[in-house]
């Protein structure tokens, strides 16, 4: 018996995007860190752009699956570094989902990326303290890691723009 | 979709009026401990507070140190050991901060009263 999956043009762009995501992901995963937990997060310009392309369900999509299969390929699969991921991404993929349901023009691509790379670094924290880190002076480093996601937050914003202004 | 709206500059005034703030909420001494706890080879024998100002002198295995409490804050100031680690670590006020002098067998322990401050893990890993 032969079983076909039928495929949607939805889903074979979704697995590009995803292919992208993942590429960046494991190049930046190469590069070193000056601060341990400290990461550009490039990855999530494919998120934001997509976002503002093709949509909320679409960028969820990617931003899942980039988690899932980056973690595979990265043999983090169900590590602390992994649920940190997972929660991160999970955060701000809900949060750019309230934010695009704002009436009027709302955010652009630099609004979002803002956004999701606060709450991406916040609920980095909460599962930090709750599941491997339940100490206070944790909370001592999240001011510094909260204001270079907040600079790297605008700085992927703008690439995701310029790629935006490119694409369209 | 592709040009900086109103909101995205809202969003950015709001975060950084708002970091400082942050930094001033998670980086003020909220930690400070009001007892130490002394151990010697292992076992606790004291426990003091850190209001009073004072020095104190303890019984190790190679002779007595000196600690010195001032102003809610811990320190050696003196140890018969021979690399005086003990002494240049300095102040303590911190619950959960540990000082130890290793060749004399003694150490110190801040503990905080606060009811939700438990004893935890610093660290857990799989």
């Amino acid at each position: 018996m032969k079983i076909t999956i039928k495929s949607t043009p939805e889903d074979h762009r979704i697995a590009w995007l995803t292919a992208l995501a993942i590429s960046i992901h494991i190049l930046e995963s190469s590069l070193p860190s000056p601060v341990p937990g400290l990461k550009p997060g490039l990855a999530n310009i494919i998120i934001i752009t997509v976002l503002c392309q093709f949509g909320w369900r679409t960028a969820a999509w990617v931003s899942m699956l980039r988690v899932l299969v980056g973690s595979l390929i990265l043999g983090t699969f169900l590590s602390p570094t992994f649920m940190l991921s997972l929660s991160g991404a999970t955060a701000s993929i809900l949060a750019i989902g309230l934010a695009s349901r704002i009436p009027g023009r709302g955010f652009s691509a630099i609004g979002y990326s803002l956004l999701a790379s606060i709450s991406h670094i916040s609920a980095q924290f909460i599962t930090a303290y709750l599941l491997f880190i339940p100490h206070p002076g944790l909370w001592r480093l999240f001011p510094v890691l909260l204001t270079f996601a907040i600079v790297l937050g605008i700085f992927n914003g703008i690439i995701s723009l310029l790629l935006l202004k490119r694409v369209t | 979709m592709n040009k900086i709206t109103r909101a995205d500059i809202l969003l950015l005034l709001l975060v950084v009026t708002l970091l400082p703030f942050v930094y001033r909420y998670y980086w003020q001494d909220t930690l400070a401990g009001e007892k130490a706890l002394i151990y010697v080879r292992d076992k606790p024998v004291k426990e003091i507070s850190l209001h009073k100002n004072r020095q104190i002198s303890i019984d190790g295995a190679l002779g007595k140190s000196t600690l010195q409490i001032e102003n809610g804050k811990i320190r050696f100031i003196d140890s018969p050991c021979t690399t005086k680690m003990c002494i240049q670590k300095g102040w303590h006020n911190h619950s959960g901060d540990f000082n130890a002098c290793l060749p004399n067998g003694i150490s110190f322990e801040i503990i905080s009263t606060a009811k939700n401050d438990k004893p935890q893990f610093d660290s857990i890993n799989f």
